[in-house]
């Protein structure tokens, strides 16, 4: 109630303050829109060129330009594969002038794509970043080759801070974090375990994505609840002016994605995508499970009026697998899995003044597992669910002067309950987290941007936890073509997961056994403009963690009961011994290279980096380097449009044609990952009575991670052929993943083997992804 | 233009030359360290025995008996209650070290520390343990258990499964109970190849026998304090139409925790953890203790 109060003073505050500033000053405010569906177009760059000043649009495509004196101004618009927009503008004293602008994209075929006319230079892009900051667009997404089809979490660990543990699994570590600490928000809502066919693809269809936000680190008061990162991802909000579609077939799905317009008032858009392996392949083939895939989401965008957007939106996901052993038996060892998402969230975008701009968000999300194991007679039921009202007012006080305040009330209810033999577990608990924050954003001189801001949490399980973080950025002009930042802050996380290959991951948080997790993060950046619309960047990072937690691979030996059932079986509702707790530290420099324009398109990316946990009951206590540590990392990201390759050398114009060949390279090396090896092997039976056997030799690891496999690296290749006709585009396309076959070690199989009865130790490399290609078709009209 | 072409070029050169090929991890000496394997355990009211003290060798390389036995170690175990000292002699007939005197009784609820010193590879290593023994109370409860001679899934005059099950005293204060089943005639003939869960192959089954014959289960975090626990024999356990022993045993925290991690040091990934042992020094196993009780059990066609 107290949060409420505040929360409204300020808001009075503002308003008082706004409308006294507002006597003598005028202002230019609006939305920019993608003249071509209607979308609201983020991060746009609006300017006035005469007095140099400027805003970009917000997430909603809102923007303002505040305290400006009467007069005539030339107004640019620019955002990036969209012909700039031009206006001169006139302001009388005290007006607040509304404008929705609405951008062309440049690719109309048969005419020029006019490159050089941006009007907003490449390093004023690259200040206007927050540090770490990396954007993506759906077409950036749909360009870089993966396995079998795009996927957002594999394409960021094309960036560099970004790596994957391996071709196996989409999930993402940044900057020597785990998967864990990244937040995921999908339309304002949290996402509990993104992840399809046990995290070989990530739940994100890249066709209803809109943009995406990566924040690698030192993010503003704005983010809390991780430690690491923070993935925004914007969906569709659907095609105001027309109907549009696209299906696409791949070897894995089929996924179709429509957008409407409601009237004159809005739009909807829709995607849904299935797996269908479960009925062609499964069907022939004993060994092949039967497994699919299926997610779908809606978008509603509801334009009420200037001063009111509303938008609904809903996902909706499940993984189901029935897998027999033996498929040919009447009665054979099998089990049932199902899991999957569901997020839904209900956003108001409200302007109170042209200067107050407010985001109200009610988001729902929950994920579930059920496993099924009937011959050992195990179950399992895992959820978590989160209801979560938040909001976030951005004031725009004067020119040079911004606040947002923010707040989020977050009710997180769930658990795991486990059936078995041995025992039941049943932790399910319900928490509460609530948090308040202030950010200000403030350019002393055109050289300057200084941002600060203090984020306040209070954590309510059994155990309550208080944290205030402070966040805190600066950049400076160093010159006309560069730029420096810094940034730092402290960062506090109540949930962790406890990760299970082949099964979902469980999120458990904050307790009286675990305490909540700490980091602190610093880096430094330099950016320069190395030619029109060539960003290069370079940043350097330390962070410190405290009480991280990692899961205890020996819980068995560290669980007590908390009681006992009516027919003696131990019952487990703490989460004392799942976890080892530890603090950690990462440091590294990555760089950037980036040509987001012309006819090649793509990036190149290095970055050193060395992670070090110390954890409790691992390693004997002695620092180690984690799993994901990887020292060097290269990503070179080519995409060619064969039609107009030579421009880009030539200085000729590029001409959209409407038949294009597309190639795409994705080149990847990471120095080798650690691990830990089979050090000996010792003579030992399990049980006492036993005779001497085949089985009576045990292996005793190496120290943790002492050693490194082999440096990974993998070439993967893309050709599309795009054909426009008549409103219709028909894409078909080659992708091959490792087409030079490297064969990447992924760990090492151990096997005791009896040759002249004797008794020999055999080591196997099994290795990564071999050459995958596949083939997939898609039509848009 | 020439440079950009000769970059391009050698660009993709380099490309080629690092995402093709094949690597390899060789495990050889360089992730050895030497170490003083322990595997015994005492038994409260019994001698000092089958105390087996070896040694670790690196991978790759052939297991022989005389290589891995430390036969001149230096192996003394200590009464925690009174601080007399036993030496242990090598016994060459079960390999093993045991104490002959008549002056040490184990008792229940008691301490007892074992220590051993060894030359490996010309090192000397050393390592101890300290084991505390069960509180006595455990045994079988024979006539309240169903443990008899039973046909392969066999069921009842209602058509459910008939189960074999054993309850059992515990040892107050034990809470892990390890179980293991051996099939005593276990062979390739009486194997149970229509069971109902996998196909076995023979020439898979000559590979795995020992894994097939060999059964072991625990129960953890048993209610200590109530009477009677039961334990079910699961048809998981049972591969052979043969007569099976089940030795149960009430272990000390030193074997629970060596037989609940010493196995699983793999993951599903791949990489390897550490397993629990409460030994210190350079000494790898376990020093436990533990009360047993046995029944015998068969499964006929």
């Amino acid at each position: 109630m107290h949060q409420v109060k505040f929360f409204l003073l300020l808001i009075s505050f503002f308003i008082i303050t706004n409308l006294q500033a507002q006597n003598s000053e005028a202002s230019v405010s609006g939305f920019v829109f993608d003249s071509s569906n209607g979308e609201a177009l983020i991060g746009a760059n609006v300017y006035l060129t005469g007095i140099n000043r400027g805003a970009s649009s917000n997430t909603s495509g809102y923007f303002v330009i505040p305290n400006l004196n009467a007069g005539t101004f030339d107004l640019i618009v620019s955002y990036v594969g969209y012909k700039s927009f031009q206006q001169q503008i006139t302001l009388q004293n005290n007006e607040d002038k509304i404008l929705n602008i609405t951008l062309n994209p440049e690719v109309l075929v048969g005419q020029e794509v006019i490159v050089s006319a941006d009007s907003i230079r490449t390093i004023q892009k690259l200040f206007n970043k927050p540090v770490s900051k990396i954007d993506l667009s759906p077409v950036q997404l749909g360009k870089v080759p993966q396995v079998v089809e795009s996927d957002l979490l594999r394409t960021l660990q094309s960036l560099p801070g970004i790596v994957p543990v391996s071709d196996f699994s989409s999930a993402i570590y940044v900057r020597g974090g785990t998967p864990d600490q990244n937040l995921f928000l999908v339309d304002g809502t949290d996402v509990y375990n993104p992840e399809h066919a046990f995290g070989l693809f990530s739940t994100f269809n890249t066709d209803a994505i809109k943009k995406v936000e990566v924040y690698k680190g030192g993010f503003s008061a704005d983010y809390g609840g991780r430690l690491s990162s923070v993935i925004n991802i914007t969906n569709n909000d659907g095609n105001r002016n027309e109907f549009e579609g696209k299906a696409s077939l791949s070897l894995l799905s089929l996924n179709a994605t429509l957008q409407m317009p409601l009237g004159k008032f809005g739009s909807l858009s829709g995607s849904l995508r299935r797996t269908y392996i479960d009925q062609t392949l499964a069907k022939i083939v004993d060994d092949v499970p039967d497994y699919y895939f299926l997610d779908g989401n809606i978008k509603a965008f509801f334009d009420l009026d200037n001063s009111n957007k509303l938008s609904v939106s809903y996902y909706g996901g499940i993984d189901d697998l029935n897998f027999e052993l033996d498929k040919n038996r009447e009665q054979s060892l099998g089990f049932d899995y199902i899991w999957g998402n569901q997020t839904a969230s209900i956003n108001w975008r409200h302007i109170f003044t042209p200067k107050i701009f407010g985001n109200f968000w009610i988001t729902g999300s929950s994920f579930f597992s059920d496993f099924d194991f009937d011959d050992v007679e195990f179950t399992e039921e895992n959820r978590i669910r989160d209801v979560t009202l938040k909001g976030a007012i951005d004031y725009f006080f004067s020119d040079n002067w911004t606040f947002k305040f923010g707040f989020e009330e977050k009710f997180v209810s769930g658990g795991l309950k486990q059936d078995f033999i041995g025992g039941k577990v049943d932790v399910s608990k319900k928490r509460e987290l609530y948090s308040l924050y202030l950010t200000t954003n403030w350019k002393p001189s055109i050289l300057w941007d200084i941002e600060a801001g203090i984020r306040g949490d209070y954590f309510n399980s059994d155990k309550d936890y208080k944290n205030l973080d402070p966040r805190f950025s600066i950049k400076y002009r160093l010159s006309e073509t560069s730029n420096l930042k810094f940034s730092a802050g402290i960062f506090h996380q109540y949930a962790n997961r406890i990760p299970r290959l082949f099964f979902v991951s469980i999120w458990t948080s904050a307790d009286e056994y675990i305490k909540g997790s700490q980091a602190e993060h610093y880096i430094l950046g330099y950016q320069k403009e190395l030619a029109q619309n060539i960003e290069f960047e370079i940043e350097a990072y330390y962070k410190n963690y405290s009480n991280i937690y990692s899961y205890n691979p020996t819980f068995l030996a560290d669980i007590d009961a908390d009681g006992y059932s009516d027919e003696n079986k131990p019952l487990f509702n703490s989460t004392k011994g799942i976890f080892n707790r530890g603090d950690g530290n990462s440091f590294g420099v990555e760089l950037l290279i980036r040509k987001d324009v012309g006819a090649i398109t793509g990036w190149f990316a290095y970055s050193f980096a060395k992670t070090e946990y110390t954890i409790d009951r691992v390693n004997r206590g002695n620092a180690y380097p984690p799993r994901h540590d990887r020292t060097h990392a290269v990503n070179l990201v080519a995409n060619l449009d064969l039609n107009n390759l030579f421009c880009d050398f030539t200085g000729k114009p590029i001409i959209k044609s409407d038949k294009t060949w597309m190639l795409g390279f994705n080149f990847t090396y990471f120095s080798g990952q650690p691990i830990t090896l089979p050090a000996s092997v010792y003579v030992i039976n399990q049980a006492p009575d036993w005779d001497l056997n085949t089985n009576s030799v045990a292996i005793y690891p190496s120290g943790i991670n002492e050693f490194r496999l082999p440096y990974y690296a993998r070439l993967d290749f893309s050709l599309t052929y795009e054909i426009q006709y008549d409103g219709w585009t028909l894409s078909p396309y080659l992708q091959i993943f490792n087409m030079l076959d490297r064969k990447n070690v992924w760990f090492i199989e151990y096997e005791n083997e009896i040759k002249d009865g004797m008794l020999e130790q055999k080591v196997n490399n099994i290795n990564m992804f071999p050459i995958l290609p596949s083939i997939g078709v898609s039509i848009r009209f | 233009m020439l440079n950009i072409k000769k970059i391009i070029s050698f660009l993709l050169i380099s490309l080629t030359f690092y995402a093709c090929g094949e690597s390899s991890v060789e495990i050889g000496q360089n992730t050895y360290s030497p170490k003083i394997v322990i595997d015994g355990l005492l038994y409260p009211g019994n001698k000092v025995e089958n105390i087996r003290i070896t040694r670790n060798i690196p991978l790759n390389t052939q297991l022989e008996p005389e290589q891995v036995i430390l036969f001149a170690a230096d192996v003394k175990l200590q009464d925690m209650q009174n601080g007399n000292i036993y030496q242990l002699t090598f016994n060459p007939t079960n390999v093993a070290f045991e104490y002959n005197g008549n002056d040490l009784e184990i008792g229940y609820d008691k301490s007892y520390k074992l220590s051993v010193a060894a030359y490996v590879d010309g090192n000397l290593l050393q390592a101890s343990s300290i084991t505390k023994t069960p509180n006595a109370g455990f045994r079988i409860n024979d006539s309240e258990s169903y443990i008899d001679s039973i046909k392969y899934q066999e069921k009842d005059d209602n058509g459910n499964d008939k189960q074999l099950f054993v309850k059992f005293a515990p040892s107050p204060g034990t809470n892990y109970y390890a179980i293991s089943i051996v099939a005593l005639d276990a062979s390739l003939d009486n194997f149970i190849y229509d069971n109902s869960y996998f196909e076995v192959k023979p020439k898979d089954l000559e590979k795995d026998f020992d894994r097939y014959k060999y059964q072991f289960r625990w129960l953890q975090n048993v209610n200590s304090s109530s009477n009677n626990i039961e334990y079910q024999v699961e048809w998981l356990n049972v591969w052979f139409y043969s007569r099976y022993r089940m030795i149960i045993y009430a272990a000390d925290d030193n074997y629970r925790l060596f037989a609940q991690t010493h196995r699983n040091v793999q993951e599903f990934d791949g990489n390897f953890h550490e397993p629990r042992m409460n030994i210190e020094g350079d000494g790898i196993g376990v020093f436990g203790s533990a009360i047993t009780d046995t029944v015998y059990f068969k499964v006929i066609k």
